[in-house]
């Protein structure tokens, strides 16, 4: 391959990953909007206005997909939605956690990591209640 | 020259090409990802690094954002790629003994194994000009 070549080819890697990863962060924002939406309509149904309230289990695990993932960790509920397209380790080491007690898992996985602990904090929404 | 030695020279080149630009893509998709989105990276800046640099985490995720995107840049571009790869390789060895025995530490670990061994075959018994060419 001449030099030539391998530059254009080089340039078009550099331009393409760019442009991706500027479209994906374009989509983000869209999809926050709308969980933003249909958390405020959840609390509202369930007459909680306040999102840092308690929530049951029952009320965790309607929100066990995709487009809503809620998870039960080490007593608190997390909206992990935003996080699922991000988490360094895969979709679907999040996905699994959706709409369940994912303590197990988190424990297991980063237990006693500050950073990780950090970073699901950033997520909390309510405590668990029985 | 045979042309089984040609052949064999040619699938290395070509593996080396797939290695370097395999190489790039991953480097640059995290490295636009910093700078493009670096709020969610900051939660993942060790606070040794804050403590050792000095500057917000934001800055340390934009500055190694930065660092990839130009370092994968030069994988990219075949320009200086044996120094972009070692800078990288480097640059994974801490973020492996910091990140340590999880999933994303043994994908990192393979990575940066996967860019060491880039930084050696480009060195080979090649000149650099010679390597301009792959």
């Amino acid at each position: 391959m001449n030099k030539a070549a391998s530059i254009s080819i080089g340039l078009a890697l550099i331009i393409g990953i760019g442009g991706l990863v500027y479209w994906q962060n374009l989509d983000v924002p869209a999809s926050q909007n709308t969980e933003t939406t249909d958390t405020t309509n959840t609390n509202e149904a369930g007459g909680n206005t306040d999102a840092t309230e308690g929530m049951t289990t029952s009320e965790v695990a309607q929100h066990g997909n995709a487009t809503s993932c809620w998870s039960i960790i080490n007593g608190n509920v997390y909206d992990l939605t935003s996080w699922i397209p991000k988490h360094p380790g895969g979709e679907e080491a999040i996905l699994q956690l959706c709409g369940k007690d994912g303590s197990a898992k988190f424990n297991g996985q980063h237990g006693g990591a500050a950073l990780q602990a950090q970073v699901l904090a950033g997520f909390k929404i309510g405590t668990l209640i029985h | 020259m045979s042309d089984v030695h040609k052949e064999s020279m040619q699938s290395h080149q070509i593996g080396i090409l797939i290695l370097r630009l395999g190489l790039a893509a991953v480097f640059l998709w995290f490295g636009f990802s910093q700078l493009l989105d670096g709020l969610n990276w900051v939660g993942w800046v060790p606070e040794w690094a804050v403590n050792l640099l000095h500057i917000p985490p934001a800055m340390i995720v934009l500055l190694n954002g930065a660092f990839e995107v130009t370092a994968g840049g030069l994988l990219a571009l075949n320009i200086l790629t044996r120094w972009a790869a070692l800078a990288l390789a480097l640059h994974l060895v801490v973020l492996v003994f910091d990140i340590g025995l999880t999933p994303i530490g043994v994908r990192d670990f393979g990575l940066m194994m996967a860019t060491f061994a880039l930084a050696l075959l480009t060195k080979g018994s090649r000149t650099e000009s010679d390597m301009t060419a792959i």
